[in-house]
C-alpha cells in the first residue's frame, strides 16, 4: 500500500497513538501513553498499536521478566519447619530425641523439618540409649538467633515479587522444591515506538479527528451524521459467512432441465407410480415372456396385486396386436396374450408409461411433452444403483416427424444441456423402431447417456396416432453425479447437511 | 445384453478381408452394438449385441453382418443346402409335451477349439435369450458319425430310457438325471408336470438327446468331429426354426455344408428351410419415415444390401422395393423394422439435419408450479430442501413413528427390509435424514415437497422437520400457520392425539372439514426410536386440496 493510502485509512485511535509516541522513535510504555494520548484503557492502545504495526508505522517490543512471589504467606509468620525445630531443640538444651520432636511437631512436619536440618547441616543425629538424638551443630547454634539466606529471600518476597536476577538461583531452586511455597509470575513489559516510516508520517503531520464506527438511528434522525467523520474500514478484514437454506441440488438441476424443456415448447406430463403391467409393458408392445417382466427386474405388488383394466376396446386391440399384429402390418409376438398378466400391479419401471398415457389422451399432432419423474427397478443398492431413481423423457408428435428430426431434436436438446458433441448408434427397445443410444463427449471421453427412438406402430396405432412419435429418455441422477463429481448415487438421497451447505447454488 | 467374445484375426478371416482393428472397433457399434474397449495389439475383442438380433450372437454371425456392412460383399449371402436323405420321425405324442422339433446336418466341418467354444457360447446365448432359459427352445449339436439314421423324436417314461449323459460316465434313467445331474436339476421344472419325457433316439435306440435337459455323452462333439447333426426342440415353432437357422448358417460360415433332413410324422417338411423371407415396402414411405430427403429408391436398396439383404426395385411398381432377408433375422416384424435397417445401412451418423420442429407452447405441470412456489416459502423460512426415496417400510412408517396406520402399496418381491412399501407419509423419510445428520451442527431445519402414495395414487405432500437443543410447540404452530397463510388456505386447527406427538402438543390442520395435515412436538419415544438425540418438531400436510384450487395458470 502507498503511504498516502495508509494514512487515509488510519483510525482515530491509530492517529492519536501516532501523535502520542516519541517523534524521535524512542520507546514508550502503554502506561505512559494512556496519559500522553488521553486514552481510557490500555487495550485501546494495544489495539491501535497492533494495527499500526501491521501497517509498518510502529513496532511493539515485548520483554518478558520472571518474578517469584509467595504462594503461602503463612510461612513468613510461622517460619519454615526447620526454623521451628531449631527453636524447640535450642529450648531443650541443644539436643532432643526424635520422638520428642515428633510430639511437638505433629502431622509429619517433624519429618520435613529433620530433612531440612540435615540438608542444611543444622543438626546431627546421634544414637544414644534414649534413641536417636538431634544435636544442633555449630551452624545450627548460630542460626538460632540469625536469619538463614532462604529466610531472608522469603522476607523480601513477603514485601513484593522478587525479580529472577535479584535472587540466588540455588535458593530459588530449593524454595521451589518445597510444596506450594513460592510461585513464578511472568511480567511482560511492552514498549511501543515509531518506525522510520512512522517518524516520517508523524513529521508530515497527522490530525486526530474523532471517527464514527457504527451508524445509529439516533445519528440518522438527529442529523448528527452530517457532523461526524465515518471511519474507513479495511475491506480485507475477515467476516464470517453463513450457510443459507436452499433447494437441494437435484431440485435445482430438475428446475433447469424443466426450463429447458418448456423453452423448447414441451408440456410437463406425469403418471402414478403404481401402474398395471398393461400400461407399463403390454401397451408398449413388450412381449409377455420378456425378461424385463421377471420378478428380478420389476417390483410387483402384493397390495394392490392387480389393477382392473377398464377400456375393453383397448384391451382387445392390444391383445390382437400382441398375438398376430392386429392388422397393424406387424406379425405380433404370436402365442396367446394373457389378460391376467397384464392386470398385475407393479411400480412403473420407466416414465415411458407417462408418455404413452399422454399420447392416449393427446393423439393429435402437434404435441411435445416431457417428464422428469421417479421410476422403480428391482436393483440392489450400491454406489451406482438405487431401486428408485429419476428418468427424463421427452416425446414429439409432429406431422413432419421422421428419424432425421429425432436426431436433430436430440442434438438440439443436448447442445442446450451443454454437450456440444453428441453421437448416436443403433440400439434396441421393444417399443421403438428405429431405436438408438446416444453418447455425449464430456471430460475428454464419450459417455453413454440415454436412449431414443420412434414409437412402433404396434404401440401408437391403438390410440389413433397418425404421425411418427419421437421419444428420448435419459437418467437424471447420472447427470447430477457428472455435474458435481459425485461418486456415490446414495449421497443424492441421504442428504448430508454439511455437503448441502458446501454445494453452491450457481 | 449378450457379450460376444472373439479374436480379431478370426473375425477378419471370416469376413475374408483384413480390416484394421480400429476401423472395426469404430464400425461395429454402427450396426447396433456396444463395443468394449479394444487394447492396442490385443487380439481379443468383445462386443455386446442387443437381444433382438440373435443372429449376431456368434463371431460367425458378426462376420456375416460386417461383410455386407463394410461393402466387402453386400447383399444376402447364399447358403447351399444338400439333401442328406436322413429322416427324422416326429412322434405326434410329443405335441402335448414339447411340440416342435426341427433338425439339420452340417458336414465337412473342421472342428477347432475356437469353433467348439464359439458354438457352445452361441448355443448358451440362444438358450437364455430367445430360448427363455430353454423353455421356448433347446439346441443339441451331435457328432453324426456316432449314431445311425433314421432318428426319432419321441416320448419315454421317466424310467424307460437309460443313457450316459454329457459330463457323466455312468448311465442314468431320465428320472435320475432330473434329480442327480446338474442340468437335470436346473431344468427339471420345464418337465415337472409331464408323465413322459421327450427323447431323440437313433436307429439303434441310442440316445442323442433328452431335450431340453441334456445330450448323451455318445454324440459329444470334439475337435475330431467332421459331421454334425443338430436338433432344436421347443414350444414356439418360429423360435425353434430361427435358432436352427442361426446355428446352421453360422457353421456354414465356417465352411461346413448344410444338409437337409426330412422331418416326418407330426410335421412333414425338409429342414432346415433357409429360403429367404420377402417383404415389399414402399421406398417413398421409407424415405419419409427416415427423413433421408435427398434419397431415392436406390438409396433404400443400397442401404438394405449393406444390411445383408437382397433388395430389388420392383420393375412394375416405381415405388416398391422387395427386400429378401435371411430366415435368421428374427427381429423383423413390421415394415418399420426394414426402415430401421435402411437407416442403419445408410449410416446413423448421416442423420440430424437442421432443427426445425413445429412451435408448441411449453407448460409446467400444476404440481411443479405449486411445488416451486411452496419451496420458495420454505427456504425463506430457513428450511433446507432434502430429497428422499418413496420406497420405505411399514415398521418405520407406523411402528416406530407412531403415525396412524393406513393401507400402503406393498411390494411382492422386496430386496431389503428397508424397502417393502411405498411411503404414505413423508415424515419418516425426513426423520431418517435427521438420523443421518445427528452429528452435524444444530439447529437443523429440513423440508421436502414430494410424493407419497395413498390408495395407489400419487399424492403431493409437504413435510418440514426442525431439530435443535430446544424446540417448541409455538415454533411449529407458527410455521404451519405461516405456510397455510402463504397458500391462501382457509383452515382450522384441532387437537391431535397421535402417539407421534407429546400428549397435548400435537394438532391437526383441517381444510373444508378434512384433516389434511398435522404439526407439533414429536414424542421423545419417536425421536429416540429413530436414533435422534435432540427434540424435533414436525409439520406435514397433504397439498392436494390446495393444488386442486390452482391450475398452474397465472390467474
Amino acid at each position: 500500500m502507498e503511504m498516502a493510502e495508509i494514512l487515509e485509512g488510519l483510525s482515530y485511535n491509530e492517529r492519536r497513538l501516532l501523535i502520542a509516541l516519541d517523534p524521535a522513535g524512542g520507546g514508550s510504555s502503554p502506561a505512559d501513553l494512556i496519559a500522553a494520548g488521553r486514552f481510557d484503557l490500555e487495550v485501546e492502545i494495544m489495539g491501535a498499536a497492533s494495527w499500526l504495526s501491521s501497517k509498518g508505522l510502529a513496532v511493539i517490543e515485548e520483554e518478558v521478566t520472571r518474578y517469584f512471589e509467595l504462594a503461602d504467606r503463612d510461612v513468613v509468620a510461622s517460619g519454615l519447619p526447620e526454623r521451628q525445630a531449631i527453636g524447640l531443640i535450642a529450648a531443650n538444651g541443644g539436643r532432643m530425641s526424635m520422638d520428642m520432636l515428633s510430639q511437638s511437631m505433629p502431622d509429619g512436619e517433624d519429618k520435613i523439618a529433620i530433612g531440612w536440618l540435615r540438608r542444611k547441616k543444622l543438626a546431627d543425629i546421634v544414637r544414644s540409649a534414649e534413641g536417636n538424638l538431634l544435636v544442633l551443630t555449630e551452624a545450627g547454634n548460630s542460626a538460632v538467633d540469625g536469619a538463614m539466606p532462604d529466610e531472608l529471600l522469603l522476607e523480601r518476597m513477603a514485601a513484593g515479587p522478587v525479580e529472577e536476577s535479584q535472587a540466588d538461583p540455588r535458593i530459588i531452586a530449593d524454595l521451589k522444591g518445597r510444596q506450594d511455597l513460592i510461585r513464578e509470575r511472568l511480567v511482560t513489559v511492552r514498549s511501543i515506538s515509531l518506525t522510520s516510516a512512522g517518524i516520517e508520517a508523524v513529521a508530515a503531520g497527522i490530525e486526530a479527528v474523532e471517527q464514527v464506527a457504527d451508524v445509529t438511528d439516533r445519528m440518522i434522525q438527529s442529523g448528527e451524521w452530517k457532523e461526524v467523520e465515518f471511519r474507513r474500514y479495511d475491506v480485507q478484514t475477515f467476516a464470517p459467512t453463513v450457510a443459507p437454506a436452499k433447494k437441494h441440488p437435484l431440485s435445482r438441476l430438475g428446475s433447469e432441465i424443466r426450463r429447458l424443456f418448456t423453452d423448447m415448447g414441451f408440456t410437463e406430463m406425469g403418471s402414478d407410480y403404481v401402474q398395471s403391467a398393461f400400461w407399463n409393458l403390454d401397451v408398449l408392445f413388450t412381449p409377455q415372456d420378456h425378461p424385463a417382466r421377471d420378478l428380478q427386474d420389476t417390483f410387483y405388488l402384493e397390495s394392490p396385486a392387480s389393477v382392473e383394466l377398464t377400456d375393453e376396446a383397448l384391451v382387445d386391440r392390444v391383445r390382437a396386436i400382441h398375438e398376430d399384429g392386429g392388422g397393424t402390418g406387424s406379425t405380433g409376438w404370436g402365442g396367446s396374450w394373457s389378460r391376467e398378466k397384464a392386470e398385475k400391479a407393479l411400480l412403473r419401471t420407466h416414465s415411458t408409461v407417462s408418455s404413452i398415457r399422454y399420447i392416449a389422451e393427446n393423439p393429435k399432432a402437434p404435441q411435445k411433452a416431457f417428464s422428469i419423474s421417479r421410476i422403480f427397478r428391482n436393483e440392489s443398492i450400491d454406489s451406482t444403483h438405487l431401486p428408485e431413481f429419476t428418468q427424463i423423457e421427452g416425446i414429439v408428435i409432429d406431422e413432419n416427424a421422421d428419424f432425421d428430426m429425432l436426431i436433430s431434436m436430440i442434438k438440439e436438446f443436448f447442445t442446450r444441456m451443454g454437450f456440444d458433441q453428441v453421437r448416436i448408434r443403433p440400439a434396441y427397445f421393444p417399443y421403438t423402431e428405429p431405436s438408438l443410444e446416444l453418447e455425449v463427449f464430456f471430460n475428454g471421453k464419450w459417455m453413454e447417456l440415454g436412449g431414443a427412438g420412434i414409437f412402433r406402430p404396434e404401440v401408437v396405432e391403438p390410440f389413433g396416432v397418425e404421425h411418427p412419435v419421437l421419444a428420448w429418455g435419459f437418467g437424471f441422477e447420472r447427470l447430477a453425479m457428472l455435474k458435481w463429481g459425485i461418486k456415490d448415487i446414495r449421497e443424492l438421497y441421504i442428504s448430508d447437511l454439511d455437503v448441502l451447505k458446501g454445494n453452491p447454488v450457481l | 445384453m449378450p457379450v460376444i467374445n472373439f479374436g480379431y484375426g478370426d473375425l477378419c478371416g471370416l469376413i475374408g478381408r483384413s480390416i484394421p482393428q480400429d476401423v472395426l472397433a469404430d464400425r461395429l457399434p454402427m450396426i447396433g452394438a456396444d463395443m468394449h474397449d479394444v487394447e492396442d495389439g490385443v487380439d481379443a475383442m468383445s462386443v455386446e449385441f442387443f437381444p433382438d438380433r440373435p443372429d449376431l450372437f456368434s463371431v460367425e454371425g458378426v462376420a456375416r453382418a460386417m461383410r455386407a456392412f463394410l461393402d466387402v460383399s453386400p447383399g444376402l449371402p447364399p447358403y447351399a443346402v444338400e439333401d442328406t436323405g436322413i429322416v427324422v420321425d416326429l412322434d405326434p405324442r410329443t405335441a402335448s409335451v414339447r411340440p416342435y422339433c426341427l433338425c439339420a446336418v452340417v458336414r465337412g466341418i473342421e472342428m477347432t477349439e475356437e469353433l467348439l467354444k464359439s458354438m457352445m457360447e452361441l448355443q448358451e446365448k440362444l438358450h437364455i435369450t430367445i430360448g427363455r432359459k430353454r423353455s421356448k427352445l433347446a439346441i443339441g449339436i451331435h457328432d453324426l458319425a456316432k449314431v445311425r439314421a433314421p432318428f426319432r423324436y419321441t416320448l419315454s417314461e421317466p424310467h424307460g430310457t437309460r443313457f450316459v449323459p454329457l459330463a457323466k460316465t455312468e448311465a442314468m434313467d431320465l428320472a435320475e438325471i432330473l434329480v442327480r445331474h446338474e442340468k437335470g436339476v436346473a431344468y427339471a421344472g420345464l418337465l415337472g408336470s409331464f408323465e413322459e419325457y421327450p427323447v431323440i433316439l437313433d436307429a439303434d435306440g441310442e440316445v442323442l438327446s433328452f431335450p431340453p435337459v441334456i445330450n448323451g455323452a455318445l454324440t459329444a462333439v470334439t475337435t475330431g468331429t467332421r459331421d454334425l447333426f443338430i436338433d432344436v426342440t421347443g414350444t414356439d415353432r418360429k423360435a425353434v426354426k430361427g435358432a436352427l437357422d442361426i446355428v446352421t448358417t453360422a457353421l456354414a460360415e465356417r465352411g461346413g455344408t448344410i444338409g437337409a433332413v426330412r422331418m416326418t410324422g407330426a410335421e412333414e417338411c425338409m429342414s432346415p428351410d433357409l429360403s429367404p423371407v420377402e417383404r415389399r415396402i414402399s421406398a417413398a414411405a421409407c424415405l419419409e419415415f427416415t427423413g433421408i430427403r435427398s434419397g431415392d429408391r436406390r438409396t433404400v436398396t443400397d442401404a438394405l444390401e449393406r444390411m445383408g439383404m437382397d433388395a430389388e426395385a420392383d420393375p412394375d411398381d416405381p415405388d416398391a422395393v422387395v427386400a429378401r432377408y435371411g430366415a435368421y433375422r428374427l427381429d423383423i416384424m413390421h415394415d418399420v423394422d426394414i426402415y430401421e435397417d435402411v437407416a442403419i445401412g445408410h449410416g446413423f451418423e448421416r442423420f440430424g439435419g437442421d432443427y426445425s420442429v413445429v412451435q408448441t407452447p411449453g407448460r409446467l405441470s400444476a404440481d411443479t408450479v405449486f411445488a416451486e412456489s411452496l419451496k420458495d416459502v420454505m427456504i425463506g423460512s430457513g428450511f433446507t430442501e432434502v430429497t428422499t426415496l418413496t420406497l420405505s417400510n411399514e415398521e418405520e412408517e407406523f411402528g416406530i413413528s407412531g403415525l396412524p396406520e393406513v393401507d400402503t402399496v406393498r411390494i411382492l418381491n422386496p430386496i431389503t427390509e428397508e424397502h417393502t412399501c411405498l411411503r404414505p407419509y413423508l415424515m419418516p423419510s425426513l426423520m431418517r435424514i435427521l438420523r443421518h445428520n445427528r452429528h452435524r451442527d444444530l439447529p437443523q431445519r429440513i423440508f421436502e415437497v414430494g410424493y407419497v402414495v395413498r390408495d395407489g395414487r400419487n399424492e403431493l405432500r409437504l413435510c418440514a422437520l426442525a431439530t435443535a437443543s430446544k424446540t417448541s410447540f409455538t415454533e411449529s404452530k407458527s410455521l404451519a400457520e405461516s405456510v397455510m397463510r402463504e397458500m391462501s388456505a382457509g383452515y382450522t386447527v384441532s387437537p391431535c392425539d397421535h402417539p407421534v406427538f407429546i400428549p397435548g402438543r400435537g394438532a391437526f390442520i383441517n381444510v373444508d372439514g378434512e384433516r389434511i395435515g398435522f404439526f407439533g412436538e414429536v414424542s421423545p419415544q419417536t425421536v429416540t426410536a429413530f436414533g435422534i438425540t435432540h427434540p424435533v418438531t414436525v409439520f406435514e400436510i397433504d397439498l392436494g386440496p390446495m393444488t386442486a384450487r390452482r391450475s398452474g395458470s397465472v390467474f
